[in-house]
């Protein structure tokens, strides 16, 4: 690669501080993320997957900094976002935006679709008040939502029109990156799959870059070309897609394979005797030590 | 193929209609529905939200809002499935989201024996080792230390065993699943779906299992009926419905799942929405998204016909075609 990647981040750190509870019983401190290196290039997505607890979410938001984190540097542009104060960060919060995954808690009820999606434009200073019904209106049409949407509320919308309204409210800002936290898990089949194809678009259109956090393989494989596979806050394996598919390495990612559904259709009727791999529950992210523990979760390797 | 086919129907539905009243008139959310659970089959019901999947479950078990307007037959073993304690015997229910559906400040003894004194008198020393029984049934052996955990001390896979070994609790011929999984991580889904299949194995229980995830309906349905707008639109054995889906509905439902198993582009969306249960188009409801639609299509409501050479295998189009998806 010839050009520096539009972000950056190396050796990422976050530790949830322990708590001291009623009665004493307390909760430890947890590493949530633990060393994180990734590299998104302009125009590309990068999926960061594991199940639930493994520290994606966080390392999205310590990205964003709407987390601090607690150690790391994360370079996007050219420039240093990690010891940047809030105030500094601000011009260039438009340049990446966030898509969450709960399209029912991500908007604010009581504002229209025009409030929704023009506040960001006016906080920035980005568009004059004469400019911003056009604005507003440009974005929705490159959603896929009808013009008379601005003057409705949320609750007026399914669920994939209401993501579709969180994806022109990051998009009227003209970002860089948009990091995706499992944008389409709480949609339908359908619904999904539309929700993807406009992703898809939109990234050809505007060469815009992804940091999609899912647990989906499926969606993985539509839409990434690189996968960071997460395990007890740490990145395990992080290589292209097509090669992670055809060879995965790391237990973690496996048992992330292993749990999936056999292909369909040319899968015969299941067996009677169990025929996916068990895998007992993942390490909890309490108390982790430098190295990973040997454990039945993570045999060794066969050699090749 | 289901596997007590001679036997007669646990549950039959014949004609059931639910409808909500809304300001523009009553909505119907399930309209006319037909259909049988077998003795020991899982039964899976298939579809997106809104399209009467749910509902059709909770018809069943009389948990309906009081406004809900139920009309058809539903019938157990043949006999009008009337009373209320013989839903919470012969079938029983669990819920998608096992944090809500427990009560939050019973722990785990009480809230499990609490179904075995009501319906089977079981109470005190005998109750607590028919507990341990209906854990270990659940996939939670061993659950001694669990006995007095209460809901917010247990993981979502423990939580949704615990509900299961409520369900399990007065031996039910027939379970009701709704979205058992869903709240639940990959591998943890796993090991329920195991415990599921394993419990129709084991102890013959029936499922019907309601279900949007096309993966676990795949890994543990016997047979499945995709519901499309409050009906049927295809019912076939798992196998067929997997290999062949011939609706048309069916067949963009199974191309717009993601398969991590194929560098294959992904297949173009279907268009629009599923229609508001008030706006139901007339005719096939599936007709204004429908590649194959014709002008009849607007006109009649199709109904389910057996195909060529699979009389298990029937589905709600004339005009479909068989081929792979």
């Amino acid at each position: 690669m010839t050009q520096s990647p539009l972000l950056s981040v190396r050796g990422l750190c976050k530790r949830y501080g322990a708590r001291r509870g009623l009665l004493g019983r307390g909760r430890p401190a947890v590493d949530a993320v633990v060393d994180v290196d990734l590299d998104i290039p302009a125009g590309t997505t990068l999926a960061l997957v594991g199940e639930s607890g493994s520290g994606k979410s966080t390392t999205g938001l310590c990205v964003l900094r709407l987390i601090e984190p607690d150690a790391g540097s994360i370079v996007f542009e050219g420039r240093e976002l990690g010891s940047m104060s809030q105030a500094a960060l601000r011009p260039l919060r438009p340049r990446m935006q966030a898509i969450f995954q709960d399209p029912w808690a991500s908007l604010n009820p009581r504002l229209t679709v025009r409030e929704l999606v023009g506040e960001a434009l006016e906080v920035h200073g980005m568009a004059s008040s004469a400019e911003l019904g056009d604005r507003v209106a440009a974005a929705l049409d490159a959603v896929g939502l009808p013009r008379d949407a601005m003057t409705r509320r949320p609750a007026a919308f399914s669920g994939g029109q209401r993501q579709r309204i969180a994806i022109a409210r990051a998009l009227v800002l003209e970002p860089r990156l948009l990091i995706c936290d499992e944008p389409t898990s709480a949609l339908d089949l359908s619904v999904q799959a539309q929700v993807l194809a406009l992703l898809r678009r939109l990234q050809d259109e505007r060469g815009l870059a992804y940091l999609f956090i899912t647990h989906d393989l499926g969606v993985v494989r539509q839409l990434a070309q690189q996968v960071a596979v997460m395990d007890a806050g740490r990145i395990v394996e992080n290589r292209k897609t097509r090669e992670l598919f055809g060879a995965p390495e790391h237990p973690a990612t496996r048992r992330l394979l292993g749990s999936l559904e056999p292909p369909a259709p040319t899968r015969p009727p299941p067996p009677p005797s169990p025929h996916i791999i068990r895998a007992p529950p993942p390490p909890s992210p309490h108390a982790s030590s430098t190295a990973l523990p040997a454990t039945p979760r993570n045999p060794p390797t066969r050699p090749t | 193929m289901s596997p007590a086919s001679t036997a007669p129907p646990l549950l039959a539905l014949e004609g059931l209609t639910v409808a909500f009243p809304t300001p523009g008139g009553l909505a119907p959310a399930v309209v006319d529905m037909d259909l049988e659970v077998h003795p020991g089959e899982v039964l899976a019901l298939v579809g997106e939200s809104g399209c009467g999947k749910t509902a059709t479950a909770l018809a069943v078990m009389d948990l309906l809002p009081p406004q809900a307007r139920v009309s058809g037959n539903i019938l157990w073993k043949g006999q009008p499935l009337m009373a209320i304690r013989q839903r919470g015997r012969d079938l029983s229910m669990v819920f998608q989201e096992p944090a809500t559906a427990l009560n939050p400040v019973l722990c785990v003894q009480t809230q499990v024996a609490e179904p075995l004194a009501v319906h089977r008198g079981l109470r005190g020393r005998a109750a607590r080792t028919e507990v341990l029984r209906l854990l270990t049934l659940a996939g939670l052996p061993g659950a001694e230390d669990l006995l007095r955990a209460y809901p917010h001390q247990l993981s979502g896979g423990q939580r949704q065993r615990v509900m299961l070994a409520m369900a399990l609790a007065c031996e039910p011929e027939l379970l009701l699943a709704d979205e058992p999984t869903t709240a639940l991580d990959a591998s943890v889904r796993a090991g329920i779906l195991d415990t599921l299949e394993g419990l129709g194995d084991r102890l013959g229980l029936a499922i019907l299992l309601v279900s949007h995830d096309l993966g676990v309906v795949e890994r543990i349905a016997h047979r499945v009926a995709v519901i499309y707008a409050g009906r049927i639109v295809e019912l076939a054995p798992r196998e067929a419905l997997f290999s062949r889906p011939t609706h048309p509905y069916t067949r963009a439902l199974l191309a717009c799942r993601p398969d991590p198993h194929s560098d294959a582009p992904p297949a173009d969306p279907i268009p629009g929405q599923p229609p508001d249960i008030g706006q139901r188009p007339p005719g096939c409801a599936f007709h204004p998204r429908c590649p194959r639609t014709q002008a009849s299509c607007s006109a009649d409501v199709p109904t389910l016909r057996p195909q060529p050479n699979a009389p298990q295998h029937t589905v709600a189009c004339p005009h479909a075609e068989t081929s792979q998806p």
